[in-house]
């Protein structure tokens, strides 16, 4: 067996992932080769020895920093909070100054616009007399032309 | 959440048995605004945190302010978790990044020395201690800590993960962000380096 295949396949044997002829093979191949076999027996050791290592511990004050930590960081927010709601008590004044303005502008060129809209209105209904006359100014049209004619009509009858 | 962390002992009724809580319903209950789950992942998380950032450091300060850093971040950025992931694969995922990034920050000096149980540095090779099976168990694992920490970072952390914390391969990949088959190669690999450099240590 090539070492380079012996080595990728420590994983599989100390995982007991191989099949039962890929592990006597593994085996056969081991106990052949005693500098393999001794490989493969130190990293079972240290494996061993890892999984048997007491855990360090953190400091006795470590909770205690943690706490004043988030504790500071909760005023921080606070006053993040604090300060926004000031940044946006300047935003609705801003805004409602800009409105006040607009309703006075609005209330002191209030007389100018509505004789701008009546001026409107007075051209509107101009504008739709000449290009659509309506029927009825069209018959009275008519009968003030016949009655024109009549007149003139019995004007002459009188004169002859 | 605007909880204080005031009355630390204050154990609400639904705290009683928080040991059968598993750590995917506490930070349900924590993002529901129960501080006491929070204690309660604190408590379970701040050693094993503690230990997996300190293969990064080898510095206790450093480690700890990362943990640290890293238990803010759950305390702020708690409801960003999503039940698709184990609580304890997203929690070393963030120690993971901020163990990173402060190595990024400040490029720690690799150190000959090693720490004892208590978080004290001592120089092994200057330590002449009479050899019983204990303090000769003792010094194997210090031994066994200096090494692992001079193989290179991806091998060191995909060896602690699997060995020391017995993480399942899945877990590592996910933690590492590193595909599976990669993941047991790097395992294998720095098997077979920190053996070699344990035999010649004992040669």
């Amino acid at each position: 067996m090539d070492k380079n295949i012996f080595e990728d396949r420590i994983l599989d044997y100390l995982d007991g992932s191989m099949d039962f002829k890929e592990r006597k093979e593994f085996e056969s191949f081991l106990n052949d080769n005693d500098s393999y076999k001794s490989m493969v027996n130190d990293i079972k050791n240290n494996i061993k020895l890892m999984k048997s290592v007491e855990p360090l511990k953190v400091s006795k004050n470590f909770e205690e920093r943690l706490q004043l930590k988030i504790e500071s960081l909760s005023l921080n927010n606070n006053d993040k909070k604090s300060f926004l709601s000031s940044s946006a008590r300047q935003w609705i004044f801003s805004g409602l100054s800009i409105f006040g303005i607009l309703v006075l502008s609005f209330l002191f060129f209030q007389p100018n616009s509505n004789l701008v809209i009546a001026d409107e209105k007075i051209q509107n209904e101009q504008k739709t007399l000449i290009e659509s006359p309506s029927k009825n100014s069209n018959d009275e049209q008519i009968k003030e032309l016949d009655q024109l004619d009549n007149f003139n009509g019995s004007f002459v009858n009188d004169k002859q | 959440m605007t909880q204080s962390l005031l009355n630390l002992s204050l154990k609400s009724s639904a705290m009683d048995n928080p040991f059968k809580l598993s750590d995917e319903k506490l930070i349900a209950r924590f993002v529901n605004g129960d501080i006491n789950a929070y204690k309660e992942l604190v408590k379970r998380y701040q050693d094993k945190l503690f230990n997996f950032v300190m293969r990064y450091f080898n510095n206790r300060e450093q480690a700890e302010d990362v943990v640290q850093e890293t238990l803010i971040k759950l305390y702020t950025h708690a409801h960003y978790y999503k039940d698709i992931a184990l609580f304890s694969t997203w929690i070393y995922t963030i120690a993971k990044n901020n163990a990173l990034t402060e190595l990024r920050k400040n490029k720690v000096k690799k150190s000959n020395s090693m720490w004892t149980d208590d978080g004290k540095l001592i120089d092994i090779a200057s330590n002449e201690i009479p050899l019983d099976e204990k303090v000769q168990n003792e010094i194997a694992v210090e031994k066994l800590n200096k090494y692992l920490l001079e193989l290179p970072e991806n091998f060191r952390m995909a060896v602690y993960l699997r060995d020391f914390e017995e993480h399942s391969y899945e877990e590592i990949s996910m933690i590492l962000e590193i595909p599976i088959g990669t993941i047991k190669s790097r395992i294998n690999r720095g098997r077979i380096m920190l053996a070699e450099k344990l035999k010649s240590y004992k040669e």
